[in-house]
């Protein structure tokens, strides 16, 4: 009897030991995007500042669910009711991994100043634009006065290009520091060679109270996403960043991995030219709106649940999401869009519409082209590569074109870039959509400080934007990572970004 | 011979420069605004502006590009406008991935290709011939995208023998790099394997046929002393010619065989390039596979002369 309880607790206790995080894992993740450079101010894709935030921190950060906004390197903050004075308090004892031109020394109220200044000096898209001046109150106080009032100026600082970085190192380094990169991150950068891997080990250093339990974290880089899912199923990746629909249930079915879904902050839409041609008309633009069978195009394009119809441009991912806006949304009628288009005297139309070479997008134009048809419109569909796309989208040159739009879970971040009329000429804004009253109501969401007016404010765009009809909702992508069960505490982010170590988030790797 | 070769040196020099200057011009004629394409949807108009004013875009065209042209001259190729690193650099880092993954799809495509051909030419017509004959067209029209996953999917995931992507690191031994190319060269090499088969089969058959060879079997000469001394060097020229021509085919597959295998080669590096609007990146990228395409055409002429006495004296000739 004494045996077998001793037995069973041997057994018992030896289950905890493998259930507990350790500290020696090590852990690789697959992604098909190349990073370009480590230099937080000078990065202007996803994939550098996905890397980047190994081995950089910002004030303020998101959560793994990119919920809500924690504080990281500052401890707390404070904002003046005109919107444009923001006061941060920086934690003690923050400090900056070794490097060659300073040993590890802590960060300060200056370091905040001199990083932002250098954003704002060095870099082609300036993401610090709204400040006006940066002040050191005291060692480690800072105040940041805006030229206006930015009630999302706190998404902003989340941006890994508003990192704390040393001065020490980038001037040392001058144009290098991209390669010997040197912030206050849980990771240092140890080898990158460009186009096939990235190495990063744990910083042994590390401010936090709480250290990482990863040893040592390695990027592969592989371009073809379905070679993507091959390699983390044979185990060559532990993470996958993006898992193509029609992989999806290959990946399902292989035992030791598993396919994570989670809603993305996107939009994927088709949005007609407002300033020239057939679509200025407002019979035309209902006539495709009621056309178009959009569940019908969502069960083609993600036979495996990857994507999920949309109704408006606010995503649910976003805490200004309305899903009473379904109701405002015109719904499929064949036979009232043949009458409008005849209404708006049209018997036959022809109309182009650009799409880039996502597959996604290509194919939601081709079963539209179908469906157009029926009505006697014309469409064609023109597939172009990423450069020459945006080139005729941004200056206004296509009847429509299907827009991807992903970004922070803000609601100015999608309203304000796709639909002000300041944004024409852009991609964002590409058929120089113009309301009056939808740029009033956005000025009116950046400059409150209360989050439920807000709210409505970007709300209320969003319904008078639908009502304007230029702007039909597709679908919106989850985003899907392939995890290996090996893999622990590990939560798969909205808006794409692969968080090892974050506030709430420490992932290990079971032995 | 000097004179030749001081000649060939000499033709160079224009053929750089037409290169280089009908790049630049391409680069110059492709949609989309370099600085726009390269700050991203979400940039302002004014940061735009400001990028491209940097990058000198604001200047007449002509003026670019002898700008452009003096600071090759002085071997400074520019910086990359993605990577921030200097363009001859980033060229240099990937060359030896393109180069030993060309050369190993060459070597293992002319190790079995040339033999081959010999058999299907003896064999003429018997199963064996038409058995080469299916096999090396198949080789010639498969697709090397589709043909790299059906080798990962086997190779990699049923099997488990080999990696399916990278290069591995010389630091964990030689043949953790040699496994990792294994796959990849098979998929850039088929199309050549099938290329050379058939033509070394073609210029055997062709030279088997000449009176010379009839000759020597009638001298009662062993048949493979007459193959391999007397046929095959004979059938060489044409089929070196193939060989050096498959460099060509080669650095364009070498970009689908890099970006299904994920490998950091040139190949990938231009088309990344292309796509981003990189034009530093294009332009030196381009002049630099010049060079080497003229460099192993150069190699080829001589190898010529090496195998063949009457091509040396033609050279001395003139």
């Amino acid at each position: 009897m004494k045996k077998l309880a001793f037995i069973i607790l041997l057994i018992l206790s030896a289950s905890l030991l493998l259930a507990e995080p350790n500290y020696d894992g090590e852990i690789t993740v697959g992604t098909d995007q190349n990073p370009t450079t480590m230099d937080p101010a000078l990065y202007q894709d996803l994939a550098s500042s996905q890397v980047m935030r190994n081995v950089f921190e910002t004030l303020v950060t998101y959560d793994a669910a990119v919920k809500e906004i924690k504080p990281l390197i500052a401890e707390s903050w404070k904002v003046s009711d005109d919107l444009k004075v923001w006061t941060f308090k920086i934690k003690k004892g923050v400090h900056f991994q070794k490097g060659k031109f300073q040993n590890g020394r802590e960060v300060t109220a200056e370091d905040v100043k001199y990083s932002f200044e250098r954003e704002i000096n060095i870099s082609p898209m300036v993401r610090l634009y709204m400040v006006d001046k940066v002040e050191v109150i005291d060692k480690y106080t800072v105040k940041i006065t805006l030229k206006y009032p930015f009630a999302p100026f706190l998404t902003v600082l989340t941006d890994i290009g508003a990192a704390i970085v040393p001065k020490e190192e980038t001037e040392g380094w001058g144009e290098e520091f991209t390669l010997h990169p040197i912030g206050t991150g849980p990771f240092k950068l140890v080898e990158w060679v460009k186009d096939d891997h990235m190495t990063f080990v744990r910083n042994e250093d590390y401010w936090g109270k709480e250290k990482p339990y990863l040893k040592k974290v390695t990027y592969k880089f592989i371009p073809n996403k379905s070679v993507l899912a091959v390699a983390l199923m044979s185990g060559e990746v532990d993470i996958a960043s993006d898992i193509l629909d029609q992989d999806i249930p290959k990946v399902k079915k292989t035992p030791n991995v598993d396919a994570v879904m989670v809603p993305g902050v996107n939009v994927y839409a088709v949005y007609m030219n407002s300033m020239k041609g057939p679509t200025t008309n407002k019979k035309v633009r209902e006539a495709i709106f009621r056309a178009v069978n959009t569940d019908q195009i969502i069960k083609v394009l993600f036979p495996n649940g990857s994507g999920v119809r949309a109704y408006g441009p606010i995503p649910p991912g976003s805490w200004a999401y309305n899903s009473d806006i379904k109701k405002l949304y015109p719904a499929y009628n064949p036979d009232k869009a043949k009458q409008l288009l005849k209404e708006a005297g049209y018997d036959k139309l022809s109309l182009t519409i650009y799409t880039p070479e996502d597959p996604n997008r290509r194919k939601a134009a081709i079963i539209m082209q179908s469906m157009l048809k029926k009505i006697g419109i014309d469409l064609k569909v023109q597939s172009l590569e990423w450069g020459s796309f945006v080139a005729i989208t941004s200056k206004g040159d296509a009847d429509m074109y299907t827009i991807g739009w992903t970004w922070y879970p803000d609601p100015e971040y999608f309203i304000f870039y796709m639909f002000h009329s300041s944004r024409k000429g852009t991609y964002g804004n590409g058929g120089g959509y113009k309301n009056p009253k939808v740029d009033e109501l956005i000025s009116k969401g950046e400059s409150t400080a209360n989050k439920q007016e807000r709210i409505e404010y970007y709300q209320e765009a969003e319904k008078l934007i639908m009502q304007d009809m230029v702007y039909i909702p597709l679908y919106h992508k989850m985003v899907v990572m392939g995890v290996n069960k090996k893999v622990k505490g590990f939560t798969v982010s909205p808006d794409m970004m692969i968080r090892l170590f974050a506030p709430g988030t420490n992932v290990w790797v079971e032995k | 011979m000097r004179k030749y070769l001081i000649k060939r040196s000499l033709q160079v020099i224009p053929t750089l420069f037409f290169v280089l200057f009908i790049t630049f011009m391409l680069m110059k004629l492709i949609p989309g605004d370099p600085a726009m394409v390269i700050l991203g949807p979400e940039a302002r108009a004014e940061d735009v502006q400001r990028f491209r004013q940097q990058l000198g875009l604001d200047k007449p065209v002509v003026v670019q590009f002898f700008i452009y042209l003096k600071r090759v001259l002085t071997g400074d190729f520019g910086k990359s406008l993605i990577y921030k690193q200097d363009v001859l650099s980033l060229i240099m880092e990937r060359f030896p991935t393109t180069l030993t993954l060309s050369t190993l799809a060459l070597f293992i495509a002319t190790v079995i290709g040339i033999p081959t051909g010999i058999i299907s030419a003896i064999k003429h017509n018997s199963f064996w011939d038409l058995l080469i004959t299916i096999l090396a067209l198949i080789g010639i029209s498969i697709p090397i995208f589709w043909f790299g996953m059906v080798l990962i999917i086997v190779f990699a995931l049923w099997l488990g023998w080999l990696p399916s992507v990278g290069l591995g690191s010389l630091e964990n031994g030689i043949w953790d790099v040699i496994k990792h190319l294994i796959l990849p060269s098979l998929a850039l090499g088929i199309l050549s394997m099938g290329t050379i088969t058939r033509f070394t089969r073609s210029s055997m058959l062709e030279v088997l046929r000449q009176d010379y060879i009839r000759t020597a079997y009638a001298k009662g000469l062993r048949k493979r002393l007459i193959i391999y001394r007397h046929a095959l060097k004979n059938a060489l020229v044409p089929i070196v010619t193939v060989i050096g021509l498959q460099l060509g085919n080669l650095l364009a597959g070498a970009v689908l065989t890099e970006t299904v295998f994920a490998l950091p080669g040139l190949g990938k590096l231009m088309v990344d390039a292309i796509m981003r609007r990189d034009f530093m990146l294009v332009q030196g990228e381009v002049l630099f596979v010049a060079i080497v395409y003229i460099f192993v055409n150069l190699v080829v002429d001589i190898l010529y002369a090496v195998i063949n006495p009457k091509i040396r004296l033609s050279y001395e000739r003139g």
